[in-house]
């Protein structure tokens, strides 16, 4: 039976001793989490992250913001023509702010649906997390059958780990 | 050699930041309520105008030719620009990394929703008849006619709504792991509230990597939106061809304009807030006295545009503007018109220019100042060119009524209201892009080998923005 382990490290580099220990002892790294109050820069903890696709949601919500407003502005106008003495019933200029707009709008709402897909987020299920993390440090979380239970306490343990918590 | 280490300032821990930050939430003092039943008030005196204006008609405005728009427009124009303060700010800042700003943004971002919500309220009073507002939005009516998009109304309609769900997307974002400390650390009715907001946020490597990335990808698609949108509001006025609204630089004067209020109105919220909520420790002299540098700049470019619009229209000598331009320098609206450039330049500039006066109270004030200037140049563009139309027998007075007084004076409340509401239900610093500033300070400081804590730096502390 998995079980999983939420450990605490005073500092950054603790728990990235941690997690090289742990792999080296036959946990995957898709088995640990590591949860702090602030994003930390330097190293990844862990390696082998997937990149994050944003860039192309919001590219794909622009074209399709682009493709909507475009259709909207130009297939109205040709809906019910107004003559406009000598004036084109598609408005360049019209069509062209329009575009322009529901273009950004369709950039900010696919890179919100973006984040919350690629975060799979609202999630409101009991998933491993220790609320003190919020008064900083770092909190491992690692799965591990119930027999690798000594193995993880041993690597956490020499990497320096403040506090051990079986959940 | 002797070597004298910088002055070091206290840097609060993790638990120091929470506990400073949340506090405002968590306690609720008698000042507070008293505060809300004044606002409530203000708010009030609003709706009960426009429940005035709704039951008798529109002419409780006090609208009449040739001057259809004043008040509300004039301040429908003013809540726009002061929306420029927080998204386009703190979107440029997030963008050129200024370290200085992590303690500004989120009371930037808050001024940007609220100052729309409240803007956007005057084109549905002005309307007079409120409830067919929807006629707006983009579906095919009973008639099937679809809305006339050649109407500048249509682009002002779709392009605040463009900012307002970026701005609300882009002020929620790095909430979310605040929401999250915020649930973490309450209890009862508050904690459930928290627990939505936060979306089941915890923190992990996975999710900050995806949150700065979302937030960079908004800051970058967000400030050519806040640009479009003001340049539009302008297009308003520019595409009715009347004298004095027809100038080329109409789109940025707008612009800058609405950036130099926004700045402006920034300021005042970020000395009441330090005030208030007693964060003396995270706005720091330094914040605001980088923030009166960008208002200084902003001074000098508004002043650079007005010289340029007025001059080029005195040079130019047309016939129907220069009644427009004469009744502003000399004429009926010159001492609104002078004292616009009292309060846009003629105080602001010392006070901002010269680092001794630029204290704190001095820059409220002169914020304070340019709000009123740049109100004054809302209403001067506006109502001198109605006023004086193309042909000299059309030319009438305007003087706004009590209804529209109340109304758009009210605004204020309303928009102090949604805001003080605001600042009772977030933290008002952004919790974590704080305590990231100070990993990030330390790590340039060259005190650290590693990034670490903040209140874990012993050694040289240092505040972001140092």
């Amino acid at each position: 039976m998995s079980q999983t382990c939420l450990v605490k490290f005073a500092q950054p580099n603790d728990a990235r001793m941690a997690i090289r220990r742990l792999i080296q002892a036959g946990i995957g790294p898709e088995s640990m989490e590591v949860m702090t109050s602030q994003p930390i820069h330097g190293e990844p903890f862990i390696p082998d992250m997937k990149p994050t696709k944003l860039r192309t949601w919001a590219i794909c919500g622009a074209a399709l913001g682009l493709v909507g407003g475009l259709s909207l502005a130009t297939i109205t106008a040709l809906n019910y023509p107004l003559v406009k003495g000598g004036m084109p019933i598609v408005a360049p200029w019209t069509v062209g702010l329009i575009t322009y707009e529901t273009t950004m709008l369709g950039a900010v709402l696919a890179t919100l649906v973006g984040l919350l897909v690629e975060l799979r987020l609202p999630n409101f299920k009991n998933l491993p997390y220790d609320p003190s993390v919020v008064d900083g440090g770092v909190v491992l979380a690692v799965a591990c059958a119930e027999d690798a239970r000594g193995s993880v306490e041993t690597a956490v343990g020499a990497a320096g780990a403040s506090k051990v918590n079986w959940v | 050699m002797a070597h004298n280490p910088p002055a070091r300032l206290p840097v609060p821990n993790e638990a120091q930041i929470n506990r400073d930050l949340l506090g405002p939430l968590f306690k609720t003092g008698p000042k507070y309520y008293v505060m809300l039943a004044v606002l409530l008030a203000v708010t009030g005196m609003v709706f009960v105008a426009w429940f005035f204006q709704l039951a008798y008609g529109i002419g409780m405005a006090g609208k009449n030719r040739p001057s259809f728009w004043g008040l509300y427009i004039t301040t429908f124009v003013f809540w726009i620009g002061i929306s420029h303060a927080g998204t386009l700010i703190s979107a440029i800042l997030r963008v050129v990394q200024a370290e200085w700003r992590r303690p500004i943004t989120r009371c930037a971002e808050a001024i940007t929703t609220f100052a729309l919500c409240t803007g956007s309220l005057f084109p549905i009073v002005h309307l007079g008849r409120a409830w067919l507002f929807y006629w707006m939005v983009p579906y095919p009516n009973s008639r099937y006619l679809w809305p006339n998009f050649q109407s500048p109304l249509m682009w002002d309609f779709i392009a605040i709504n463009t900012y307002l769900t970026g701005s609300v997307t882009y002020l929620y974002l790095p909430m979310i792991p605040d929401m999250a400390v915020a649930r973490d650390k309450s209890t009862g009715w508050r904690r459930k509230v928290y627990r939505i907001l936060a979306l089941g946020w915890r923190g992990t490597e996975r999710e900050w990597v995806r949150l700065e990335k979302a937030i960079s990808i908004m800051a970058l698609i967000i400030i050519p939106v806040a640009v479009s949108v003001h340049t539009i509001v302008s297009w308003d006025f520019a595409m009715t061809l009347m004298p004095m609204w027809r100038s080329t630089i109409f789109g940025p004067y707008f612009v800058v304009g609405a950036i130099f209020s926004g700045i402006a109105a920034l300021l005042i919220a970020m000395v009441l807030i330090r005030k208030y909520f007693k964060l003396e420790l995270y706005l720091q002299p330094i914040h605001f006295d980088n923030l009166a540098k960008m208002l200084f700049a902003m001074s000098l470019l508004w002043f650079y545009f007005t010289f340029t619009e007025y001059l080029v229209t005195w040079y130019g000598n047309e016939a129907p503007e220069m009644p427009v331009f004469w009744s502003k320098i000399s004429g009926r609206f010159a001492p609104l018109f002078w004292l616009m450039v009292v309060c846009n330049f003629i105080i602001p500039f010392p006070i901002l220019a010269i680092k001794k006066l630029r204290t704190i109270p001095l820059i409220f004030f002169a914020s304070v100042c340019i709000l009123v200037g740049m109100w004054l140049e809302r209403f001067l563009i506006i109502v001198p060119t109605l006023t004086h139309p193309y042909l000299p027998y059309n030319y009438g007075t305007y003087w706004p009524s009590l209804t529209e007084a109340a109304i758009a004076s009210g605004t204020l409340g309303l928009f102090v209201l949604l805001y003080f509401l605001f600042a009772k239900f977030s933290p008002m610093i952004s919790i974590w892009e704080y305590q990231e500033g100070l990993q990030v300070a330390a790590k340039h400081a060259g005190e650290l080998a590693e990034p670490t804590f903040a209140g874990q730096t012993v050694p040289g502390d240092v505040h972001p923005g140092h």
